[in-house]
């Protein structure tokens, strides 16, 4: 029953001409990256060996400075990465700088997982809202399903949306920049987390990447289908989750410069890519913490949306 | 015969408010039952608990022997329903949107939607979008939904609402087929009492939350049951002299220029040959017929004194 469920609720989203749209403008945003790369690029001078090493230098000699100087942990620890960064570059000869390529490309597309969130929300946000405005909720739950199962079947389709939007950005972001750049250029990724470097494949820093995105996407995803649950409303919902998608770190990043209280806000914890590089928002978080603060994030939400739509009476 | 949709003792607290204040019915299998009441009187809710859209505050509502309270998915699964408006996803096509609702379902095979687009005539539009459909067609199209599981009892909340006459004789065909040919039960709700009148077997009216009276709609043609005539004869007085001699126990009275008698149908027919034989003609004999406007209106006056 619960698939069948699923397959009725894919089969709504894309019969919509919305879903569509979406995708469309997906497609365009990833050609747009392509074409003005491909134009800024070409007029685009490499500095050489001797320029880079100095710049990078007298980058560290600046960063140096400045973790003598603060008592910010987050500014302290940033500091502490990038110098190790640099070092790392200098002693194995590794230039910041390289040719436009189809890795480069895909790190500067990973702007579009927030786009992607903003749709996954759009999308999380109807789901459930829709039904109450067309009046088909009363025929959905008219029939064998329980409630949970209706809602469940929601959420999961919703998620899958959202995978499906990451696959297809990362399937079109290879295939656009393959042609138009080919596969030419470092294949190695440096980042640095407690002043210790690593270095990774640049493929597989790139699937921990859209990972790490979509856990943004996960729990603002479930926070707009909460909102639209209990409120009934879409507007709403979609109003308040892409505010906090769009401010929600900002905000965050403010606060932690105030309080370590800032390190339970779920955007401190949602970017679980800080544990790789650059080290977290707050001293003392880890990623275990993390995991848990973000479980107890989604029960929450969960909780609220499926109890608040298998108690309430539908009277419209 | 076994009911297949029962309500026991029922009531909903809305706020303070009684909305639905103690309603028993039975309806039986095959039969269509009138559901009738003024706006506001509880009609909706009642719908509304009946099929498990809103909680029941007190008694229960029972489907094919199980209550909809604690055995939900059992007792709902013989019910197919139009709550008013054919709700239905514009931005699908009439055969996905019954691919939908056939998959919320056990054992709808693909014939079953081929043949409920059929038999209300949608086959020919199966693949156009719903958008695109007239009120007449998503009404249709409804009631293909609500029958695509084969269910035992089929409620209607106000299924006519915006038909065009055409429209609603249509429905009637449809309603009266299922309920006869597949001995479906249809419960409908209306404030239109004419289209009750023409549909159904019996029909309950509720006011203010209390059900005020249960009726067969066809109770005036059983052949003891007492009606109102009125006979126009060649010689009023005359006539008028030999039915009080010949029928003392009947009512009969004399007005504008007709003898009005109240009686069986076999006393009529006794009277009619009597004054004939006595030389008085009968130019014509027409039954009073009290309609459902008159009886719903007698019920909710006594039910508001």
């Amino acid at each position: 029953m619960f698939l069948k469920l699923v397959q009725n609720e894919w089969m709504k989203l894309f019969n919509r001409t919305s879903t569509y749209v979406m995708l469309g403008l997906l497609a365009a945003g990833v050609l747009t990256t392509a074409i003005f790369t491909y134009y800024q690029q070409q007029d685009q001078q490499l500095p050489s060996q001797e320029q880079w090493q100095a710049e990078l230098q007298s980058e560290n000699e600046t960063l140096a400075q400045q973790e003598a100087e603060t008592n910010n942990y987050y500014i302290e620890s940033d500091a502490i990465n990038q110098q190790a960064i640099n070092n790392y570059r200098l002693e194995h000869n590794l230039s910041p700088y390289e040719t436009e390529n189809v890795w480069t490309y895909m790190d500067s597309n990973t702007g579009l997982i927030q786009f992607i969130g903003m749709l996954v929300i759009i999308v999380a946000a109807s789901i459930v809202a829709q039904e109450f405005k067309q009046g088909t909720i009363k025929l959905l739950l008219v029939r064998s399903a329980s409630r949970t199962q209706v809602l469940a079947a929601k959420f999961a389709v919703t998620l899958l949306f959202g995978l499906f939007l990451l696959v297809s950005l990362f399937a079109m972001s290879f295939a656009v920049r393959a042609i138009v750049f080919g596969f030419d250029g470092s294949t190695i990724h440096i980042t640095a987390s407690n002043g210790e470097v690593i270095e990774w494949s640049r493929i597989i820093y790139l699937g921990v990447t859209y990972l790490a995105g979509s856990v943004t996407m996960l729990m603002l995803a479930a926070f707009a289908f909460m909102i639209s649950t209990v409120f009934r409303n879409d507007s709403i919902a979609i109003a308040i989750s892409v505010m906090l998608l769009f401010a929600g770190t900002m905000a965050t990043n403010i606060l932690a410069l105030l309080t370590d209280w800032a390190k339970f806000s779920l955007f401190a914890n949602t970017n679980l890519e800080q544990y790789f590089r650059g080290g977290p928002m707050v001293e003392g978080m880890t990623l275990g913490f993390s995991v848990v603060v973000l479980v107890v994030y989604l029960v929450v939400f969960l909780v609220l949306a499926f109890g608040f739509f298998n108690k309430r009476d539908v009277s419209i | 015969m076994e009911s297949i949709l029962s309500l026991q003792n029922v009531h909903k607290k809305l706020g303070k408010k009684l909305a639905v204040n103690g309603v028993s019915l039975d309806v039986y299998p095959g039969e269509i039952y009138g559901f009738l009441g003024p706006n506001g009187a509880g009609k909706t809710t009642t719908i509304r608990m009946i099929t498990g859209l809103t909680k029941i505050t007190s008694g229960d509502i029972r489907i094919a022997d199980a209550s909809i309270t604690s055995d939900y998915k059992s007792a709902i699964q013989h019910v197919g329903t139009i709550v008013e408006n054919p709700e239905l996803y514009p931005y699908l096509t009439a055969e996905k949107n019954l691919l939908h609702f056939a998959r919320m379902s056990k054992n709808v095979t693909k014939e079953d939607i081929d043949s409920r687009l059929k038999l209300v005539r949608l086959d020919h539009v199966r693949n156009q979008k719903v958008r695109k459909f007239s009120l007449g067609m998503k009404q249709r199209l409804g009631i293909a939904q609500a029958l695509i599981h084969r269910p035992k009892v089929l409620i209607l909340d106000e299924p006519t609402n915006g038909l065009d006459p055409a429209g609603v004789r249509e429905m009637r065909d449809y309603l009266r087929k299922v309920a006869k040919e597949e001995g479906v039960a249809i419960f409908i709700s209306s404030h239109l009492l004419a289209e009750i009148e023409l549909i159904c077997d019996r029909f309950a009216i509720i006011q203010e939350g209390k059900l005020v009276q249960v009726e067969r709609v066809s109770d005036e043609d059983r052949p003891e049951e007492m009606n109102r005539y009125q006979l126009e004869v060649s010689d009023l007085a005359k006539a008028h002299k030999l039915a009080v001699r010949e029928f003392p126990k009947l009512v009969i009275h004399e007005k504008e220029n007709w003898l009005h008698i109240k009686a069986a149908k076999e006393q009529v027919g006794q009277l009619i040959m009597f004054l004939t034989s006595q030389g008085v003609m009968v130019y014509q004999s027409v039954r009073e017929k009290q309609t459902l406007e008159d009886r719903f209106l007698q019920a909710t006056e006594r039910g508001v004194s």
